[in-house]
């Protein structure tokens, strides 16, 4: 062991036999700090929502939308055919009223 | 009359029920605990009270991650040390020590330090620790934490290993660099001459 570790190992040792100071009581500060602190965390966690249950939302209102989509997709097709069979030149050039009329048979 | 002893298993189960009281009663419990880390581990320029508050706030709030595996004390240590580590990595300057920094006691002990021989006196034992603290100042966060785990609370490799999470090697290794640092420091310290 060189002079310069016993030396040091003398000093560490002196220095771990400081003693304690005495514990100062818990401040009012520091006891309504963190009440306030855990309160807030508890009433985020009660608040928030699992993790879980938003995938759940998610893929719900995924599906949804799929639906949606689809449903309108169908009328809009529904419609054009519809307008198709109405814009049919065997008809009349008003097909509206030829239908509503139903003047088709007529000579 | 004494306070009755706390059943902290019990404590820790009320306080995450939302027991108002119970988390009082915690916090009384564990304060003379936190306080001692953070006196042997404080950062100079961060004031106790704020270090503590900040070590209460994650403590409670972490509260449902503690499973019981270990003991209440050792789970609140860990989070204190690793509060104050992360303090203390924020410090960038490190001061350089001079002669002139310390004490006249100080000075004394430093000068003495050479035909020294036998245990340390119990009565320069506040400013042998102040010298060490000036050491301490000027190594990273990591030497700090060790130097002070292991040589001045007398703490075993395997407590610093629960407590901090490195490895038993790691640990090994960064006590030896940080007193060859600190033997850097003492060296130039008493070559020095006094102004």
């Amino acid at each position: 062991m060189s002079q310069i570790d016993r030396q040091l190992e003398h000093l560490l040792r002196s220095a771990a036999k400081a003693p304690v100071q005495d514990c100062p009581p818990l401040s009012y500060a520091t006891q309504t700090r963190t009440l306030a602190a855990w309160r807030a965390a508890r009433a985020n966690a009660l608040g928030s929502i699992p993790l879980q249950s938003l995938q759940t939302w998610r893929a719900g209102l995924a599906a949804a939308f799929a639906a949606a989509t689809l449903a309108v997709g169908l009328s809009f097709a529904a419609n054009h055919q519809f307008d198709s069979e109405l814009s049919d030149p065997y008809f009349t050039s008003e097909p509206g009223v030829s239908v509503a009329l139903n003047t088709g048979w007529l000579p | 009359m004494e306070a009755p002893e706390l059943d902290v298993e019990a404590c820790v189960a009320r306080v995450r029920g939302g027991d108002e009281d119970a988390a009082r009663d915690l916090l009384e419990h564990l304060h003379p605990l936190v306080i001692k880390i953070v006196r042997a581990h404080l950062p100079r320029r961060t004031a106790e009270e704020d270090l503590v508050q900040a070590i209460f706030a994650k403590i409670f709030t972490r509260l449902d991650q503690f499973r019981g595996e270990v003991p209440l004390s050792h789970w609140v240590s860990r989070v204190a040390v690793n509060t104050c580590f992360n303090e203390l990595n924020r410090e960038r300057v490190r001061p350089e020590l001079r002669h002139a920094d310390l004490s006249e006691a100080e000075a004394e002990i430093i000068q003495n330090l050479p035909t020294e021989t036998g245990e340390p006196p119990a009565e320069k034992a506040l400013e042998a620790r102040e010298i060490v603290e000036k050491l301490l100042a000027g190594l990273s966060a990591q030497d700090r934490l060790v130097i002070t785990l292991l040589h001045l609370e007398g703490r075993s490799v395997d407590d610093i290993r629960q407590i901090t999470g490195w490895s038993t090697p790691l640990v090994k290794v960064r006590a030896f660099r940080a007193r060859q640092k600190m033997k850097q420091r003492l060296k130039s310290l008493i070559r020095e001459k006094p102004l």
